[in-house]
C-alpha cells in the first residue's frame, strides 16, 4: 500500500518536471502519505510514513527565537535550547526534591551577587558573594546525573542529536530506531513539559564559548554581526541570536524560566515524525504522553515593523581576515505572495554553476572564488533581507566585486529573464525539491516549517506548483521593487594590508 | 481526618522500608527508571540488498542495484588514485584533476554547455579526488538516462581540461591558501596532521602558492591518463532501471575503452615523524579562544584493536555526555566544543586526538583537564555503566548505516575496494558486543601514548593562563603563508642589458674566448656527495653532451644504473625497471638543463635575454651579477656571479627541485678549482645549496672538450 503511495508521488514528480498537467490529483496522492492531528491543548503533529528502513526521524519546531528577546536579555532563547538538554524532574537527577531546594539557593545566591554588583559594592564583598554562589552551585551539582537526557537517547541508538536556535524558531531533532517510539514520546514530553534548568550558570559559560568560537574568533562571524546591526534599526532581526557578551554574562535562570513559560506552550509548537511508523500508534502515544500538557495562550508576534530604509547603508570592518562582501536588500516575509519569485531570483543570480554571478565573477572574470545568495535572512517570519555574498579571489578587494554584483541586479530590472533560462532555473529548483523530499528529514522539516511559519503544512508540498506559477514579469517587477539604492546595504571586510600600514597605528 | 493522616504516614514509611530493604539486599533489583521500563520489539536483521557484480573485458567493475522506489538513476564511479600519488612539487595536482575533470567540459561538450545542460535536466555529475581515491557521483532523472550516460562517458573518457577552467580552479586553490589562517579549527586540524605524519608527508603536506604555480595542463592530463583507465575503476549504479538493459548500455559506453594496466604504488601509510611529546604553539591575535588538540597516529579499521578503540573513544569523547564533555564542558563550563576522535580510518590510519576550544585565559587549565581525562582512561577500567552505554549507543545506532540499499551497496563496494573481509559488516555487531572493560583499558594502555602526544595549540598566546611548558618542550609553530615563489626582478633597461652583455663578454674571454665559443660538445665524469637522513652517499655520474640539444647522462645508484637522454625533440629514460619515453614538460626541463650550463651560456650569451642586476656578495666576496633567461616562457631564470676583477665564474643561483624531498626551492651553486682544459676554464668542484642548506658536493673527475661522441647512444634502445 505504501509502495503505491510512493509511486504516486513520483509519477507526480516526473510529471511536474515534464510539465504535464494533472497536478492536483497527484498532490492528493502525495498528501495521503501524511497524517496530521492536533491534541486538545493545541499541540500539532505531522506524521510522514516512510517504511524503507526500521528508523524514524524526529523534528520539532517552536516559534521562539532571538526576535522574542528584549534588550539586555539577548541570547536567552538559545540559552534555553541548551537547557533543554539538561534533563527533567525525573531525568538527570539523583533526588529531585532535594535538588529543587539546592537550585533555589543557587538562584538566591546569584540574585544577592547581582544586586550587590548593581549597588556598587566593593570588590571584596562581591568576591565573597560570588564564592557563596559557587558553593551553592557545587551543592546543587551533587544531585545531578550528568547529561543523562542525551545519554539515554544515544544508548538507544539515537543519532544526529542536536538543536538549533534561529531568530524565529528553535528546532530540536534526532533519529531513533522505530521500535523506540514510546521512549521518544516519554523523553520529549518530559523535556517540553517538565524541563529542569540545572547547571544553568556553568552552561552559560559554555554558551559564551560558543559565541567566542562562532562570532568573535571568525572574520565572517564578526562581519555578519556588524552588518545585521546596520541593516535593522528597529526589528530584532538586527540582534545576534547567540546574544551579546554582556547579556550572556548577566541574565539569570529565572529569566530563562520566564521565556520558557511564555513560549513553550503546546499551541506554539509543531512536532514532526517521519519513518517506519504507524500513524495510529503515533497518535496513541502522543495522547498518552503529551495529552496532559496544559494549554496556554499563544504569545503575540513581534510588534515592531522595520521602518522603510531611507538611504544606502555601508559598513566596512577592519579585519586581519581575508576580504568578503555582503550585499543585502530589505524584502517582505515568506508569507508574501512574491515569496517564490524572490527564491527564484536567488537561484538565478547566485546559486549553481550556471547562475549569473557565478558565470561572471567566478568563471569569466575570475575575481571571485564563490558566490551565493540567501532568499530570506536571518529569519523567515518577518520581513528580512535578500542577501548576496561573494568570496574574492586572492588579492582582490571586496569592493572590486560590488560593481559586478550590482550590474547583474540591474540587468534583472532592465530585461525580462529569457524563456530558456527561466525554464532551466525552474527545472533545477524542482529537481532539488525532489531530492529534498527523498529523505525523511528533508520532507518532515519542510512540512513542519510550513505548518509553523506559514500556518499550513500543505505549502511545503505546493512548491513545484508555486515555482511554475512565477513569470518573467514577476521576476522583473520584484527586482525593480527590491534592488534600489535606498534599500541597499553593503558590508565588507577591509584587510589590514588594504588599509595600509599608515592607518594601522 | 487525623487518624487517616497517621495511617497514611505509616503506610508510606512501611513502603519506604521495603524499598530501602530491597535496594540494600540486592542493588540489581533497584527500581527501574521510567525510561528503562519500555519493551522494544526486535528490529529486523540487516539485509544486504541483491545487487549484481560484473567485470567487463577491459577490467571495469560494474555494480548494479535495481530499486524502483524513485524514478531516479544515481551512481558513483570509484577510481584508485589520490593526492598521495602526486609529486611533492605539485601538491594540489590531484584535487585540480578531480575538479577540472568535470568543470573543464569534454571534447564534444564544452564546459559551459555541460553545466547548462545538466542543470536543465535537473541532473548532476560531480567529480573529486581525495587523499587516496577519486570519485564521480551522478544523478539523472530516469527519463534522461541515455543522455546522462553519454555525458558521463564523455566526462570520464574525453575530458577537455579546458585551460580557462583550469585557471578557475587554480584561482580557487590560491584563495584557499590565502584564507587558510582565517579559521582557527582549520589551522589546528592541519597542524596536527603535519605534527603526526610529518610536514612533508603526502597526507599532511600543504598546498602552497609555489606548488600551485607548478601545476600545468600537461601534468593534469598525464595524471588523468595514468589513473583514469577502466581497469583502475568501478562504476556502481542504483535506481529505476532494468539491470540487463543497463549492463548493455554500460558495455556500449565503456566496453571499447582500452585497459591501462597502471601500477598503483602502495599507500604511504608510514609517518615520517617519530612520535614524541612536544607542544607546538602558534600565535593568532584576532581570536578570543585557544584551540588545542593533543594526539597521535591512529589505526586502520582492519586492526584487531578497532572494536575496543571504538568503545574506548565513545566513553572518552565520542558521544553526548562522554567523559570529556562532562568534565570540560558540563562540569567546568570551559568549552563549547570538546571531545575526541578515535583516529580509525578504513584506508589510512587517522589521527587519534582529544580537542578543546576554550577562552584564552583558560587554555592551560583546559589542556590539563583534557590530558588528565585521557590519562585516566589508561589507569582504571571504565565503569560497567559507561561500558554498557557506549556499546548500546554503537550497536543501536548501527541500523542508521543501513537505511537505504544504496548506502549498503556503497559500503560493500568500498570494503571490497579496500580488501576488507567479506563478512566485515556482518560481524561488526558481534565484535563490539565482545568488548569488555578490560579490553578498553588494555587498548588505551597499549595503543595510546600520551607521553608521546603531539600537542598543537593556537590562539592569542599573550592572554593565556600559561605558556604550556609544563606539558612538554614548547616549539613555536610558523603558520605564516609563504608568498608565491620566484624573486621579483627589476624591469630591464637599455643600460642594464648593455652592462650585462659587457660582464658576460669579459667572462667569455676569461673562460677561454674562442676556445669556449667553439666548444660544441663535452664529456664529463662527476662524483656527487649527498647526505640522506644523516647517511653520506656517493653517486657517480657520466655525461656526454652535444650542444645544444643532445645529452646522455648515466648515474650509478646503489640499486643500479639510471640513464636519462635528450635527443633533440625526443627523450627517454632507462631504469632497472625498463625504458620509457620522455615528453612534455619533462623533456623541456631536460633540454633546458643542457643550455643552463654556465659554460654554454658564456659561449653563446647573444642567444639569451640578459640584464645586469645590482651587485651582491657571494660567499663573502663581492660579485657582479647577471640575470639570464634560459627560457622566458617557463620563467626559467639563472643568476650568474662573477669575480669583478678576474671575471671568472663564482657561482650561480636558480630555482630547483630537491631530489630527496621533491621540494622546489632556491638553489645556490658555488664553484671552485678552476682548471684549464684545452684552453677552456672549467670549474672542477662545486657545492649546491637548497634554500640555504647544503644539498650536495660535486667533484669533477674528468672533463674533455669536443670529444668524439658515438651518436648512436642518443637513440632510444628498443626494450
Amino acid at each position: 500500500m505504501h509502495r503505491k503511495v510512493l509511486a504516486g508521488f513520483w509519477v507526480l514528480a516526473v510529471g511536474l518536471l515534464l510539465g504535464q498537467p494533472a497536478m492536483a490529483q497527484d498532490i492528493a496522492k502525495l498528501e495521503s502519505q501524511v497524517t496530521t492531528f492536533t491534541l486538545d491543548n493545541g499541540l500539532r503533529f505531522i506524521v510522514v510514513e516512510r517504511h524503507e528502513a526500521p528508523v524514524f526521524t524526529y523534528f520539532a519546531q517552536v516559534k521562539v527565537g532571538s526576535v522574542n528577546e528584549e534588550a539586555g536579555r539577548t541570547g536567552l532563547a538559545h540559552m534555553f535550547e541548551h537547557m533543554a538538554f539538561k534533563g527533567t524532574t525525573e531525568i538527570g537527577t539523583k533526588d529531585w526534591r532535594k535538588e529543587k531546594r539546592a537550585l533555589a539557593q543557587v538562584d538566591e545566591a546569584y540574585a544577592r551577587w547581582w544586586e550587590a554588583k548593581l549597588s556598587g559594592s566593593s570588590d571584596s564583598d562581591l568576591d565573597a558573594l560570588w564564592q557563596g554562589f559557587e558553593e551553592a552551585q557545587d551543592a546543587a551539582r551533587e544531585f545531578v546525573v550528568t547529561n543523562e537526557f542525551g545519554t539515554i537517547i544515544e544508548k538507544n541508538g539515537g543519532t544526529g542529536l542536536n538543536a538549533s536556535t534561529q531568530p524565529d524558531v528553535t528546532t530540536y531533532f534526532y533519529s531513533l530506531p522505530s521500535n523506540r517510539l514510546e521512549l521518544w514520546a516519554y523523553l520529549e514530553s518530559e523535556r517540553f513539559e517538565r524541563p529542569v534548568m540545572r547547571e544553568f550558570y556553568t552552561e552559560r559559560d559554555v554558551v559564551i564559548e560558543e559565541r567566542r568560537m562562532r562570532t568573535d574568533s571568525s572574520p565572517i562571524g564578526r562581519l555578519i554581526e556588524e552588518f545585521m546591526g546596520l541593516c535593522f534599526l528597529g526589528h530584532p532581526y538586527g540582534q545576534p541570536t547567540v546574544g551579546h557578551l554582556s547579556d550572556l554574562q548577566s541574565f539569570s535562570r529565572q529569566e530563562a524560566e520566564e521565556l520558557y513559560r511564555r513560549y513553550y506552550v503546546p499551541g506554539n509548537l509543531v512536532i514532526g515524525l517521519a519513518g517506519d511508523l504507524d500513524p495510529a500508534e503515533v497518535e496513541r502515544v502522543a495522547r498518552k504522553y503529551f495529552g496532559d500538557w496544559k494549554a496556554s495562550p499563544i504569545p503575540e508576534p513581534v510588534r515592531t515593523i522595520e521602518p522603510a530604509q531611507r538611504g544606502e547603508r555601508r559598513v566596512a570592518i577592519n579585519d586581519p581576515g581575508q576580504p568578503f562582501l555582503l550585499v543585502g536588500f530589505h524584502k517582505p516575509s515568506i508569507n508574501d505572495p512574491d515569496a517564490m519569485a524572490y527564491e527564484m531570483l536567488t537561484s538565478l543570480v547566485a546559486n549553481g554553476r550556471s547562475s549569473r554571478l557565478h558565470e561572471r565573477l567566478v568563471k569569466e572574470e575570475k575575481k571571485a572564488v564563490a558566490v551565493g545568495a540567501i532568499t530570506q535572512f536571518p529569519g523567515q517570519l518577518y520581513p528580512g533581507l535578500f542577501l548576496l555574498f561573494a568570496v574574492p579571489a586572492k588579492g582582490v578587494p571586496a569592493l572590486d566585486l560590488e560593481e559586478a554584483v550590482l550590474a547583474e541586479l540591474e540587468r534583472l530590472k532592465d530585461e525580462p529573464v529569457p524563456a530558456d533560462e527561466l525554464e532551466g532555473v525552474k527545472t533545477r529548483m524542482k529537481a532539488n525539491f525532489i531530492r529534498q523530499m527523498q529523505t525523511s528529514q528533508g520532507m518532515v522539516s519542510s512540512l513542519v516549517g510550513s505548518e509553523l511559519l506559514e500556518g499550513d503544512w500543505h505549502k511545503g508540498l505546493s512548491y513545484p506548483m508555486d515555482v511554475d506559477a512565477v513569470t518573467a514579469e514577476d521576476l522583473q517587477r520584484v527586482a525593480q521593487e527590491c534592488f534600489v539604492k535606498t534599500n541597499r546595504n553593503v558590508g565588507y571586510i577591509i584587510t589590514d594590508e588594504e588599509e595600509g600600514a599608515d592607518d594601522a597605528s | 481526618m487525623r487518624a487517616d493522616r497517621i495511617l497514611g504516614r505509616a503506610i508510606a514509611a512501611l513502603l519506604l522500608l521495603t524499598l530501602v530493604g530491597s535496594v540494600g539486599v540486592s542493588p540489581v533489583h533497584a527500581a527501574k527508571k521510567p525510561w528503562e521500563k519500555f519493551h522494544f520489539g526486535d528490529l529486523p536483521d540487516l539485509k544486504i540488498p541483491d545487487y549484481e557484480r560484473h567485470e567487463l573485458a577491459n577490467g571495469l567493475t560494474v555494480y548494479l542495484l535495481e530499486d524502483h522506489t524513485w524514478p531516479l538513476i544515481d551512481g558513483r564511479v570509484l577510481v584508485r588514485t589520490g593526492s598521495a600519488f602526486e609529486p611533492a612539487a605539485q601538491v594540489g595536482l590531484a584535487s585540480v584533476v578531480g575538479d577540472v575533470l568535470r568543470t573543464g567540459g569534454t571534447e564534444k561538450t564544452p564546459a559551459d554547455e555541460l553545466d547548462a545542460e545538466l542543470e536543465r535536466m535537473g541532473a548532476y555529475i560531480e567529480s573529486n579526488i581525495g587523499d587516496t581515491s577519486g570519485s564521480v557521483q551522478f544523478s539523472f532523472l530516469k527519463q534522461d538516462i541515455d543522455r546522462g550516460l553519454n555525458l558521463l562517458a564523455e566526462v570520464l573518457r574525453t575530458p577537455a581540461f579546458d585551460q580557462d577552467k583550469i585557471d578557475v580552479t587554480l584561482t580557487g586553490l590560491r584563495a584557499s591558501v590565502a584564507r587558510r589562517n582565517d579559521d582557527l579549527n582549520g589551522i589546528v586540524f592541519r597542524e596536527m596532521q603535519r605534527a603526526v605524519w610529518g610536514k612533508d608527508h603526502p597526507y599532511a603536506r600543504n598546498v602552497e602558492y609555489s606548488t600551485i604555480d607548478a601545476i600545468d595542463r600537461d601534468s593534469i592530463v598525464d595524471f588523468y591518463k595514468y589513473f583514469f583507465v577502466p581497469d583502475n575503476m568501478s562504476i556502481a549504479i542504483w535506481g529505476d532501471f532494468d539491470p540487463a538493459t543497463m549492463l548493455s548500455a554500460i558495455e556500449a559506453h565503456f566496453g571499447d575503452w582500452p585497459a591501462g594496466n597502471p601500477t598503483i604504488p602502495d599507500l604511504p601509510n608510514e609517518p615520517l615523524e617519530t612520535p614524541r611529546r612536544r607542544v607546538l604553539v602558534a600565535n593568532k591575535d584576532d581570536v578570543t579562544q585557544a584551540r588545542i588538540h593533543a594526539g597521535q597516529l591512529g589505526m586502520r579499521a582492519d586492526d584487531p584493536d578497532y572494536y575496543a578503540m571504538s568503545v574506548a573513544n565513545r566513553v572518552l569523547g565520542g558521544g553526548f555526555g562522554d567523559r570529556l564533555f562532562n568534565e570540560v564542558r558540563t562540569n567546568r563550563g570551559l568549552a563549547y566544543n570538546v571531545g575526541s576522535t578515535a583516529g580509525v580510518g578504513f584506508e589510512t590510519p587517522g589521527v587519534f586526538q582529544a580537542y578543546v576550544g576554550t577562552k584564552s585565559s583558560t587554555a592551560e587549565e583546559a589542556l590539563g583537564v583534557m590530558l588528565d581525562t585521557v590519562e585516566k582512561m589508561r589507569e582504571e577500567p571504565v565503569s560497567e555503566r559507561e561500558l554498557r552505554d557506549a556499546k548500546d549507543a554503537i550497536l543501536n545506532s548501527n541500523v542508521f548505516n543501513y537505511v537505504s540499499s544504496s548506502q549498503i551497496l556503497n559500503r560493500k563496494i568500498s570494503l571490497e575496494y579496500l580488501g576488507y573481509p567479506e563478512d566485515f559488516l556482518e560481524t561488526y555487531n558481534e565484535k563490539i558486543r565482545a568488548v569488555d572493560a578490560n579490553d578498553v583499558l588494555d587498548v588505551m594502555k597499549r595503543r595510546i601514548h600520551p607521553d608521546r602526544f603531539a600537542i598543537v595549540a593556537v590562539g592569542k598566546t599573550e592572554e593565556w593562563d600559561g605558556d604550556l611548558s609544563g606539558f612538554g618542550p614548547v616549539e613555536e609553530l610558523d603558520i605564516s603563508i609563504p608568498e608565491p615563489e620566484g624573486p621579483e626582478f627589476p624591469d630591464p633597461t637599455d643600460e642594464t642589458v648593455e652592462a650585462g652583455r659587457g660582464v658576460l663578454a669579459a667572462a667569455q674571454t676569461a673562460h677561454g674566448g674562442s676556445a669556449l665559443v667553439h666548444m660544441s660538445s663535452a664529456e664529463r665524469k662527476d662524483t656527487v656527495g649527498l647526505s640522506v637522513n644523516g647517511m653520506d652517499l656517493s653517486i657517480r655520474s657520466h655525461a656526454k653532451v652535444i650542444y645544444p640539444d643532445r645529452a646522455y647522462t648515466a648515474v650509478t645508484l646503489p640499486f643500479g644504473e639510471i640513464v636519462q637522454c635528450v635527443n633533440g625533440d625526443s627523450g627517454w629514460a632507462k631504469t632497472p625497471q625498463g625504458t620509457q619515453s620522455v615528453s612534455g614538460d619533462d623533456l623541456t626541463e631536460m633540454r633546458n638543463q643542457i643550455i643552463r650550463d654556465p659554460l654554454y651560456i658564456l659561449g653563446h650569451f647573444d642567444a639569451f635575454p640578459v640584464q645586469l642586476l645590482p651587485g651582491e656578495e657571494i660567499q663573502e666576496k663581492a660579485a657582479d651579477v647577471v640575470l639570464v633567461w634560459v627560457n622566458e616562457d617557463d620563467e626559467d631564470w639563472l643568476k650568474l656571479y662573477f669575480d669583478p676583477e678576474t671575471h671568472l665564474l663564482l657561482g650561480t643561483q636558480a630555482k630547483g627541485t630537491n631530489p630527496m624531498t621533491q621540494a622546489v626551492g632556491i638553489q645556490d651553486t658555488y664553484v671552485s678549482d678552476l682548471r684549464d682544459v684545452d684552453g677552456v676554464k672549467v670549474p672542477f668542484a662545486s657545492t649546491v645549496m637548497h634554500d640555504g642548506e647544503k644539498l650536495m658536493e660535486i667533484e669533477t673527475t674528468l672533463f674533455s672538450v669536443n670529444p668524439k661522441i658515438d651518436e648512436t647512444i642518443f637513440e632510444q634502445p628498443s626494450s
